[in-house]
């Protein structure tokens, strides 16, 4: 008798405490942590290099490791179309840009880290349209970039700048410092 | 026999009172707090976002003063912000920590890279800020990769939220600046919140004092509707419970609605009311008999003492009275006959008129139905003029007799035949006014206890007895007639 008079009572005191407790666990598994996927490419290596050499001068953001570049097909197809004016890559786009060890590396070797730019507008954490990041060769695992660090620099890409064919005319180069254009 | 401590009770109220308390605490709590916290935070994300713009601004600003080498127009600039807006500091840092403008390295480094004197350089800093870089936070913003750091700082006169914004060494920077850095510098902006904080402060203060007064007067509010619902009739019940327990049916629960508490108001009544009903018969039955009763209403034969008491000459007194003083009169004198007849544990059978009948059971029944008789005329006496000098007559007898619910079915009483009954009966008739006639059986077993005394023995016919009966004349001891 004495607990089951007591029981309608308790259970008014906790009520409004589950129920919060409940939507605060609702919003937060609604913001929980999404399913880690590759989002690079694994065959990058058969894809064609804007520039065929080893990029191995010092820039910053990249430092004087050697440095080379990647864009997979669907950014050569649209770049083979769009002449050197300017650029705007369609969606799915991905510019992979490996960095080696040391400024000249070996015959067959590995790069230890890959700098990545995969073209997703819709994504939440696309920057200029791309998706920024960096890939740990040796744990494989992939780091977005949600910050501005990325795209403001590459942001450089579309005024005139010292690298490449230095985009003399300004033109929007859809932040790329070396736009998969034909003859470049 | 253990003393009565007395332990401490909780009333229902003061649980009720308890439980919507921390109901309302934790519910209104709760909600208070997330609204608080709401406040705050988009307070506190206004603050920022407005920070973030404000560090966007200066960074595009300084990005295209430095592009021409215009360092001083740059500083001119920060000062003018800070101007225009007291609450706002804008600092600019090396990489390292220090204080960019402090001295002249930048500017031999930026002519070196150039290959030309074309910054002069200059006597004293252009910039004297004196918020030297959070050993902390600075860190954080020019790591890799380098990122926005918003943190709070509070001294003795104010608070201040600060942004540290990382500016990076674009390539278009790299000719003066050289490639072999990434990041440049790092903005700091501080503004100044106190006065935010202070208003957000009262805000939080005033709703909290709201939120407890809330909730006291809803658990006042609500205290009452609940008490006034729930704890007020069931200690009115409570009430009546307690007087039943001390022997008073008085007692009756003001029942109002139809809810649970009031049907056990009503039920509660009804029992008080079976319970008053009961102790009223028990006032003309004796344990006894009611025990009778719950055992089994099977006839059976029993050894009983039979007390037949009658008012002399009362068919006169009928006559020559008013009503109301007749049944006035009767009344008192067969309540204070049954309250004798109590006393000496004896039942009233029954009332004809102005006859008792009476049955003692036991051993010594045959005693107690004696001194009952002498009790009885004793108070008659004494009552005299009371009574209107009314005086009684008294028969005693034993032996067996039939017990059994005697009547129709409408109509019975659980009552007693036999020719004992009829002996009493006929001594009773026989009694002069203020005698007491017992039958030889009833004297015999009465034995003589202190306080009797026995006159006879005398031989008489009585009615529908065969033959002659003995009987006695029972009188108090020492009476002198
Ligand atoms: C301070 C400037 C700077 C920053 C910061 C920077 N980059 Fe670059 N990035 C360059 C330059 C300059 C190039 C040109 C290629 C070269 O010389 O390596 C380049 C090239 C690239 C390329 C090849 C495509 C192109 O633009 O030519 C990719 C991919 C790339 N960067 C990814 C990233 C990612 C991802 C980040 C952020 C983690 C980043 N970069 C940060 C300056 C920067």
């Amino acid at each position: 008798m004495r607990t089951a008079r007591h029981v309608p009572a308790a259970a008014a005191a906790i009520l409004p405490a589950c129920a919060t407790i409940l939507a605060v666990l609702a919003v937060l598994s609604a913001c929980g942590p999404a399913t880690p996927k590759s989002r690079v490419p694994a065959d990058w290596t058969s894809w064609r290099k804007p520039v065929d050499r080893v990029l191995n001068y010092t820039i910053p953001g990249h430092g004087d490791k050697a440095r080379v570049i990647y864009v997979n097909a669907p950014g050569w197809e649209y770049a083979g179309g769009a002449g050197s004016g300017r650029l705007e890559f369609p969606e799915g786009t991905v510019v992979v840009k490996e960095i080696y060890a040391s400024g000249s590396p070996a015959p067959g070797e590995k790069p230890v880290t890959l700098d990545v730019m995969v073209k997703a507008p819709g994504d939440p954490d696309a920057r200029g349209g791309w998706l920024w990041l960096v890939k740990d060769m040796a744990s494989g695992k992939e780091t977005v970039i949600t910050t501005n660090f990325c795209q403001a620099c590459h942001a450089n890409a579309n005024s005139s700048h010292p690298y490449g064919d230095r985009n003399p005319g300004g033109a929007f180069r859809d932040y790329l410092y070396f736009p998969p254009i034909p003859g470049t | 026999m253990e003393t009565m401590r007395p332990h401490r009770t909780t009333t229902l109220a003061a649980k009720i009172i308890r439980i919507l308390v921390i109901a309302l605490t934790v519910g209104l709590g709760i909600a208070a707090l997330m609204f608080g916290l709401v406040l705050t935070s988009s307070r506190q994300e206004v603050t920022r976002e407005s920070l973030n713009q404000e560090a966007a601004m200066l960074q595009t600003a300084i990005e295209n003063f430095m592009l021409p080498g215009e360092a001083p127009i740059a500083v001119q600039f920060f000062r003018e912000i800070e101007g225009a807006n007291p609450k706002v500091r804008i600092s600019l840092f090396r990489r390292n920590g220090e204080i960019a403008f402090s001295d002249n390295r930048t500017i031999q480094e930026v002519n070196a890279n150039i290959r030309r004197e074309k910054f002069a350089p200059r006597s004293s800093p252009a910039l004297e800020m004196q918020m030297p870089a959070d050993s902390v936070h600075f860190p954080k913003a020019v790591s890799m990769p380098p990122q926005d750091v918003f943190f709070r700082q509070e001294d003795d006169a104010a608070v201040y939220i600060k942004i540290y914004r990382p500016l990076i060494n674009l390539p278009r920077c790299t000719a003066c600046h050289g490639s072999d850095h990434t990041i440049r510098g790092v903005i700091g902006v501080q503004f100044d919140v106190s006065s935010f904080v202070r208003s957000e402060n009262l805000a939080l203060a005033s709703g909290g004092a709201g939120f407890l007064v809330l909730t006291i007067i809803l658990a006042a509010a609500l205290g009452s509707i609940m008490n006034r619902g729930v704890a007020a009739p069931v200690a009115a019940i409570g009430k009546v419970c307690e007087r039943v327990a001390q022997g008073d049916f008085g007692g009756v629960v003001s029942v109002r609605g139809n809810d649970e508490i009031a049907r056990l108001g009503r039920q509660v009544n009804d029992m008080v009311r079976g319970l008053r009903e009961r102790s009223e018969l028990t006032k003309y039955v004796s344990a006894g008999t009611l025990g009778a009763i719950q055992d089994s209403q099977e006839p059976k034969r029993v050894r009983k003492t039979l007390l037949f008491t009658d008012v002399r000459g009362f068919t006169s007194y009928t006559g020559s009275h008013d009503p109301e003083r007749v049944v006035g009169i009767l009344n008192k004198l067969l309540e204070e006959q049954s309250r004798i007849i109590h006393e000496h544990q004896g039942d009233v059978d029954k009332f004809v008129g102005d006859e008792v009948v009476a049955v003692f059971s036991g051993e010594d029944s045959p005693a107690r139905a004696c001194s009952a008789a002498l009790a009885i005329m004793a108070a008659a006496r004494k009552g005299g003029e009371a009574y209107d000098g009314l005086a009684l007559g008294a028969g005693i007898a034993c032996g067996e007799v039939i017990q059994g619910m005697i009547g129709s079915a409408r109509r019975a009483d659980f009552t007693v035949i036999g020719a004992s009954v009829n002996i009493a009966a006929r001594l009773c008739g026989l009694a002069k006014p203020g005698q007491i006639l017992v039958a030889r059986d009833a004297r015999d077993a009465a034995g003589t206890p202190p306080g009797f005394s026995f006159r006879g023995p005398f031989k008489t016919a009585l009615k529908g007895v065969e033959g002659p009966s003995v009987i006695y004349l029972l009188e108090p001891e020492g009476d002198a007639s």
